[in-house]
Formats: C-alpha cells, sequence, structure tokens
C-alpha cells in the first residue's frame, strides 16, 4: 500500500510507536442502522473506536445510516449491533438494496465490525424455528438457524487479538462453511453454535461476532486493530501511539472471573 | 378451601417467626401449591376489586402514591409492601392481613407487578383497573426483547375489567389496545418538559424525536420544582407540594392522581394534598439518608437505561457536590453489564466513585464519556466508607446510584437493622 494518499505533508514521526503525523489523518466510521439495530449497548463499540481513534489526535466523522440513506464511499470502519425482531424485519429490504455496496467494501478491506443480530444478517440466510428463511447479504460464508436454546452469560474468546471478553445473548445456531474462518475459539461461553467450539467469523476485513459487552470495550487490542486495519488501508502500514489501557484491563480482568 | 388454606399459610408464618425469619414469600408458595384458587376467592371479597400497577419504571413510588391517595379518602387498602412481585409474594401478603377465618376487610387491592408477574397475576385474578406508566427496555438478558414487553403488558390491559390509566407520551404505551367498554384515562406531561421524560425511542434515537401526544391527559404535569408540583385537570390548574425527588417521581405523581379520580371522582382534594405532601421516597428510591454531621446522601435505584438517564436528570434539580455508582451484577441486577453503554454520563460535571462488582466496568464506561473517576472500590464497606470521606471533604449534598443487590448491601450498611423488612421492596 502507498502511504500518505490523504497525508497532508511528510511529518512521519521516528518514534517507534507514533508514525501518524496526527491531525492530517481522518478516519470515518459508519454506524449502519442505529435505531433499528442498537441493543445491548453496541452502540458503545462506535464510541470506543472514535475516542480512541481521537485521543489518538485522528480526525473522526460519524455517519449514521439508517434505511434509505446510502452508504458513504468514504466509510474506513462500519459498525452493526445486534437487534430486535421487529428490528431485524424492517431493515431487510433495504439491507439487500445495500448488498452490493456492501460486498464491493468488503472486497476493498474496509473494516467492518459486525454484532449477533447483524452478523447473523452478513450470512447467507437466517431459518427461523418456524421454518422461514430470512436473506442475509452473504458477505461471511455461514449459515444461521434458529434454535430452542438461549445461549446467554459471560464469554471469553481466544483470538489472534488475543482473549477477548463479552457476553453473549442469542438462540441462533451459526455454521461457518469453514471452521478455519472463525475469529475466535470458545474458552468460556457458546460461540457461534455451542457445539464446535467456534466463535465469530473473519472474511477479509470483515468481523462478525456474537459478542456484546459490547465487545470493543474492555478489548482494547481488538479495538485498536480495527482502527489499524482502517488506517492502513488509507494511509499505507499504520502504528498507532499506545493509550494508557489500565481501566480497559481491569475490567477486562474482572469480567473474566465473573460467574457464566 | 378459603378457611384451610388461610389457616395453613398462617400457621406457615407462625412457624417461621418462632424460627426467628420474617417477610419471607414462603407462606405465599405454600399456599400456591396447595390451592391454586386461594388468590382469586380472597381477593374477590374485596368491593372496589383489584388494582395493578406495571410498566418498566415507577411502579414502586406511584404503588406508594396510589395506597396513599386512596388510603387518605378513608379507603381500606390492601398492598404489596414487602415488595414482591411474585404472585406468591401477593399471596403471602393476603395470607397475613386475612382472618384466621380467611376474612379481607379491605375495600380494594393495589399491587405492583413487572410485566411477566403481572401476566401471570392475571391469571388468577382480573383485575378491575390496570395503570401502565412506560414502556422502556430493562436489561435484556432478564425479559428480553421490548416488543416481548408490550405483549406482555397488552395482556395485562386485556384482562383490564373496568378502566386503565395509560401514559399519553409514550408512543407504546399509546399504542396498546383497549378493549371497548373499558375505561381509559391518561395522565401526561407537557409538552415543554420533554427533554425530562425522554421515551425509549427519543432515548436511542435521540431528543429530535418528535413530542408525542396519544391523548389529551386528563392529568397534566405542567411544572414542578424540588417541592412543589403543578397539575392541570378539569381545566384549573392545581397545586400540590411534594417531598418526594427527581422528575420521574413528579410525572409517577401524575399517575397517581389519575387514578384517584378515576376510584372516587368527588374525592376530596384537601385530604388529597395532605397525604400526597406526606409521601415520603420508596426505599433506595431518591431516598434520603443523613452521615452523622448531617449531610444528606441520597439513594437512587437504578435497573434499566431509560431509568438511569432519568435519575441523571436529577443532578441537573438540584447541586450534588458528591458522586458514587455502585454497579453489581448478580441476577437482580442483570448479569449483563452492556446496557451502561446505552446510557449518556456526560452531565456528570465531578469525578464519580465507583463501586461494586463492577466498578471497574463502570469506571471505564466513564473514561469514554469523558468523565473522571474518583476511585474504583468492588468491596461495598469499603466503598460506603470512602464515598462518605469523599461527602465530608466535598461538603454539600451527595447522591449515590447503585443496582439493586448492591441497594440492598449499602440500605443495611448506612441503616443498620433499621433497614429491616421493607428492604425486600427495593
Amino acid at each position: 500500500m502507498t502511504k500518505g494518499q490523504r497525508a497532508k505533508g511528510k511529518g512521519h514521526s521516528t518514534s517507534a510507536t507514533y508514525h501518524l503525523p496526527s491531525t492530517t489523518y481522518q478516519l470515518t466510521i459508519v454506524h449502519l442502522y442505529p435505531r433499528e439495530m442498537n441493543i445491548y449497548g453496541d452502540t458503545g463499540n462506535r464510541l470506543v473506536l472514535q475516542k480512541r481513534a481521537e485521543w489518538r489526535g485522528i480526525d473522526v466523522q460519524i455517519k449514521l445510516v439508517g434505511v434509505g440513506d446510502p452508504i458513504p464511499d468514504e466509510a474506513d470502519i462500519i459498525v452493526g449491533g445486534g437487534g430486535q425482531d421487529a428490528g431485524q424485519g424492517k431493515i431487510q429490504d433495504d439491507l439487500q438494496e445495500k448488498a452490493e455496496t456492501l460486498h464491493q467494501m468488503a472486497e476493498a478491506g474496509v473494516v467492518m465490525l459486525m454484532i449477533c443480530g447483524m452478523y447473523q444478517l452478513f450470512g447467507r440466510s437466517f431459518t427461523t424455528h418456524e421454518g422461514e428463511v430470512i436473506q442475509g447479504i452473504g458477505v461471511l460464508p455461514l449459515e444461521t438457524v434458529g434454535g430452542h436454546k438461549r445461549m446467554i452469560g459471560n464469554t471469553i474468546y481466544q483470538t489472534p487479538f488475543g482473549e477477548i471478553v463479552g457476553y453473549e445473548n442469542h438462540s441462533g445456531v451459526t455454521k461457518l462453511d469453514n471452521p478455519a474462518m472463525a475469529f475466535g475459539t470458545v474458552v468460556k461461553g457458546s460461540g457461534n453454535n455451542g457445539q464446535d467450539g467456534t466463535e465469530g467469523c473473519r472474511i477479509q476485513n470483515v468481523f462478525g461476532t456474537y459478542s456484546h459487552g459490547p465487545v470493543l470495550v474492555k478489548n482494547p487490542a481488538f479495538s485498536d486493530e480495527l482502527l489499524r486495519l482502517a488506517l492502513s488501508r488509507r494511509y499505507g502500514d499504520a502504528k498507532l501511539k499506545s493509550l494508557d489501557n489500565t481501566m480497559e484491563l481491569s475490567a477486562h480482568a474482572i469480567a473474566s472471573e465473573r460467574p457464566r | 378451601m378459603k378457611l384451610a388454606s388461610t389457616i395453613l399459610g398462617k400457621s406457615t408464618f407462625t412457624a417461621l417467626r418462632l424460627l426467628g425469619r420474617t417477610g419471607s414469600a414462603f407462606p405465599g408458595l405454600v399456599v400456591e401449591k396447595a390451592d391454586s384458587k386461594y388468590l382469586a376467592d380472597m381477593l374477590q371479597q374485596l368491593p372496589q376489586g383489584v388494582i395493578i400497577v406495571s410498566g418498566t419504571n415507577g411502579k414502586t413510588t406511584t404503588t406508594k402514591l396510589i395506597v396513599a391517595l386512596l388510603r387518605a379518602q378513608g379507603l381500606r387498602v390492601l398492598t404489596n409492601p414487602t415488595g414482591s412481585n411474585f404472585v406468591r409474594g401477593i399471596i403471602s401478603a393476603v395470607v397475613d392481613k386475612a382472618s384466621w377465618v380467611g376474612e379481607l376487610a379491605y375495600d380494594i387491592a393495589v399491587f405492583e407487578q413487572d410485566e411477566a408477574h403481572a401476566v401471570h397475576f392475571t391469571r388468577h385474578v382480573s383485575p378491575k383497573g390496570v395503570v401502565v406508566l412506560n414502556i422502556m427496555r430493562d436489561q435484556m438478558d432478564r425479559f428480553g426483547e421490548i416488543d416481548t414487553t408490550k405483549r406482555m403488558l397488552q395482556k395485562l390491559v386485556d384482562a383490564a375489567s373496568s378502566w386503565v390509566v395509560l401514559n399519553a407520551n409514550d408512543e407504546r404505551v399509546g399504542s396498546l389496545k383497549v378493549s371497548t367498554g373499558v375505561f381509559r384515562a391518561w395522565f401526561g406531561h407537557d409538552s415543554g418538559l420533554q427533554k425530562l421524560f425522554l421515551t425509549d425511542d427519543q432515548l436511542y434515537h435521540g431528543e429530535s424525536v418528535a413530542f408525542f401526544e396519544a391523548h389529551t391527559p386528563d392529568v397534566l404535569l405542567s411544572r414542578f420544582t424540588e417541592k412543589n408540583i403543578t397539575f392541570h385537570s378539569n381545566g384549573s390548574l392545581q397545586h400540590y407540594s411534594y417531598a418526594l425527588q427527581g422528575s420521574h417521581n413528579a410525572l409517577n405523581a401524575a399517575a397517581a392522581f389519575t387514578v384517584l379520580r378515576q376510584v372516587i371522582p368527588d374525592y376530596d382534594p384537601e385530604k388529597a394534598a395532605t397525604a400526597f405532601a406526606a409521601v415520603r421516597p420508596a426505599f433506595g428510591r431518591g431516598e434520603v439518608v443523613l452521615l452523622p454531621n448531617g449531610q444528606e446522601v441520597t439513594l437512587q435505584l437504578i435497573k434499566n437505561p431509560g431509568g438511569f438517564t432519568q435519575a441523571l436528570r436529577m443532578l441537573e434539580l438540584k447541586p450534588y457536590d458528591t458522586v458514587g455508582i455502585a454497579i453489581n451484577d448478580d441476577y437482580p441486577d442483570g448479569r449483563d453489564v452492556s446496557w451502561l453503554w446505552d446510557v449518556s454520563f456526560s452531565a456528570i460535571k465531578t469525578p464519580v466513585l465507583c463501586g461494586g462488582d463492577r466498578a471497574a466496568d463502570m469506571a471505564n464506561r466513564l473514561k469514554y464519556d469523558e468523565v473522571g473517576t474518583a476511585g474504583v472500590c468492588s468491596d461495598l464497606v469499603a466503598f460506603v466508607s470512602e464515598f462518605n470521606q469523599l461527602t465530608n471533604k466535598n461538603g454539600g449534598a451527595a447522591i449515590l446510584y447503585c443496582t439493586y443487590t448492591a441497594m440492598r448491601r449499602i440500605r443495611r450498611l448506612y441503616l443498620g437493622t433499621k433497614s429491616g423488612l421493607d428492604e425486600e421492596n427495593i
């Protein structure tokens, strides 16, 4: 990747931890369906990305994209949350209209983080336990079937970005085409289906997970990896200034010891 | 059966008291198992029937207000003071208040019930009147989706035999269907107060969501201060003094007066005013405890994003120099603490002392709203001691927001044995 297409001037620091000439960098974070798909505090993921970028001097634009709104071309990160059945019903048709754009953006390496309900809809299909098939957009190679057992409680997953703590609450049983595409493996909890030990899915820079919590708030390494991927795509290989993560890691440590 | 079951229940109470246990729902459980029709048989005796108060937030305080207003008019009111929302808790209350021969010397009953328990209750007894305060999202790990909540409350409203009292400014409450022949009465607030009373949609979709009024309220909250409240009703303004804190309680009061009008259309306004002024906050709901040096600590229960957001508005009505938040994650608190991220804390201007099992989560949440932390203390004994020291140092009034189990513990630390039986009431 080439550096600095949007960067004004050089200004690259020689510091080992800080290669970004702060104020010249910009990130656009898109929140997809903030009205319809926003239960369990998933909006916190957007806030965490925004603040962790701003605390490093990066200029952040937040764009709320609802039903009928176009996804801005300049999107660097797209986040989507869990929803209620009613919310999922309201967005289904609109999501199909956005499918092609989202596929192209995923191909182009745009960072996406989809939680629970949106994670399911990023797969190919969701079959309810009444047998109704809801079409997904198939960005992620997986299918979900509504189950009768609620998978609920505190979770720990092992991922390439370290241990991730969160909280799951779903009855959808998700099967990946290939378990190697999982985002992580289950240490505590049910993950994708309560059977094969996989949790979530990653294709390109698209991440899907069942983890609420919200997932980014106590897992700063994952948050920073999303920011790094987004900045690298736009500006070339990026390294992030380190932040004080004492509070995040302390909350992480306590959450990992709470009963299921 | 009524007689035998009452004796069975009362004997269980006596046995428990001999064992040194009080305030238990256990006698209710024993009777429920022995006689499934007990509650219906007993409550049938009440000439004015049963009122159920439900909704996401405000049930306890509103129930307390309704009971006080009706008693002041001379009615004998049965209620669930031990606060158990379970049907067996209500059976316990009935057993306790009945005579040994199974007579209930009351005119009317007023029970608070959460959504799920209310539906269960209506399988036993059809309420004469139903009050629905609001429909907000609760902790999702406990009650599921807000639409499920609405469906449960619809069942409760369907069970009402005579009247319902509804919040005119809550879209979901306003869209509840009411059977023909059942009278609808409305309470609400002036459109100018909208910022103080966010509905679920306004909370999640921004304050730009338009002011909603399903119907002109029969009792309209026009304005209020810390000590005075004005309703617009029957074409005139009515002024009252009151001792409750927080804007949410001002609206709960409008609901209670709507119920009073419904039960006793020609009520005595002076008796109502006196009784209303005397109602103190329910346990842990703006309840004030005093430190040895006379400083006030307000205890405020928080259970869900809507309630917490509403309770943070208290900081705008009165200055608090010290703010504490205690978050536990036991089942009654909600095991999932994600909901803290659905609340905005930006209005807090002072560093917050964080306590409880999830104190670290709370401190981390505040960090992302750029609110400072005065300390993080998971042990509640140490937390309260530190909070009192901080309150002394800062001077002025203090407020402590607590989840359910943290509140139980903290009230006991402040009030000792005085917290007594009624702590179940939070």
